[in-house]
């Protein structure tokens, strides 16, 4: 099954695990779409780099339209505002990272 | 840092001369256009031409905020409003068949209203509304109405919210792009004094090279 790559910039105030972030996700993912949606969806977090705020999430191609409005809909972890910025998809990881011409 | 070229601001009269410029260098700064827009929201039709008729020049993009059906079809029906839109918390809004065939201008998502519920009805409102656009091939504009940086999305989320919606791909790249680029530009082109009406535009004056 071909996935597509997600580079996320997190907005938060606070300081943020990768248990935390992965959780928000799963919880909007399960919310919107329920359990059978989340399990399509085959969400996986491939890396977080909390200094840059950055993360590469990656999830089954089909469901890519479902895993951004999963991902919009993040509002806040435990009271506390935060956003999930998309900012480039791919089908590799290797065309995630190269820079933009 | 989001994907986007130019964004709408919502500036208060009283303060329009004053800030606009200064929020205008603020943004052309981070790279963005901005272009100054009001929300008209009234009670009935009499208010609303009122209001027409007094901010319709004085900004590039006029919506309304459609609080009863009479406000709703007034608006749909003046070709001086270029963007409706509908509170799907409020319960005694839809957007029918008939405020569809009236529409002249477009029919705006607003993602802070759905960001911002309380419970899944306004998703489902939100979904009925852009089936009966679908169906009436209405221009329909997705926007962020984002009061904060932690309520900006990228356009590519929002263009899946509508795909998610129950738009077609198409339409909702379209709802994200072009249709908002081309409100901007014909207003752009409207308040120009060049401009004297729909497909009459000044070229030249007699004795000018």
């Amino acid at each position: 099954m071909s996935k597509r790559y997600f580079m996320v910039r997190v907005l938060f105030d606070k300081q943020l695990t990768e248990q935390h972030l992965i959780e928000a996700m799963a919880a909007s993912i399960t919310k919107l779409f329920g359990e059978v949606g989340m399990a399509s969806i085959n969400l996986r977090l491939v890396r977080y780099d909390s200094e840059r705020s950055e993360a590469v999430v990656v999830c089954e191609k089909a469901t890519t339209n479902q895993l951004l409005t999963a991902l919009t809909f993040v509002r806040e972890i435990e009271g506390a505002p935060i956003s999930i910025l998309v900012v480039r998809i791919s089908g590799t990881i290797k065309g995630l990272l190269k820079p933009k011409k | 840092m989001a994907g986007y070229r130019s964004v709408a601001l919502t500036i208060p009269t009283a303060i329009l001369n004053e800030y606009s410029k200064t929020l205008a260098q603020c943004f052309a700064k981070a790279g963005l256009e901005t272009v100054s827009r009001i929300d008209l929201t009234c009670s009935n039709r009499y208010e609303l031409l009122k209001l027409l008729r007094r901010f319709r020049n004085q900004y590039d993009v006029v919506s309304v905020k459609c609080t009863n059906q009479n406000v709703a079809a007034i608006a749909c029906r003046d070709r001086r409003v270029d963007i409706v839109f509908l509170d799907p918390n409020s319960r005694n809004m839809k957007f029918t068949h008939t405020l569809a065939r009236l529409l002249n201008g477009a029919l705006e998502l607003n993602l802070s209203f759905l960001l911002n519920r309380e419970s899944g009805d306004a998703l489902n409102k939100a979904m009925r509304h852009m089936a009966v656009a679908r169906e009436h091939r209405v221009k329909v504009v997705l926007s962020s109405g984002c009061t904060s940086p932690k309520m900006v999305r990228s356009p590519m989320q929002i263009r899946a919210v509508g795909v998610t919606l129950g738009l077609s791909e198409a339409q909702s790249a379209e709802a994200i792009s072009s249709i908002p680029a081309s409100i901007i530009v014909s207003n752009l082109e409207r308040r120009s004094p060049l401009y004297i009406e729909e497909g009459v535009r000044l070229v030249g004056r007699n004795g000018s090279k």
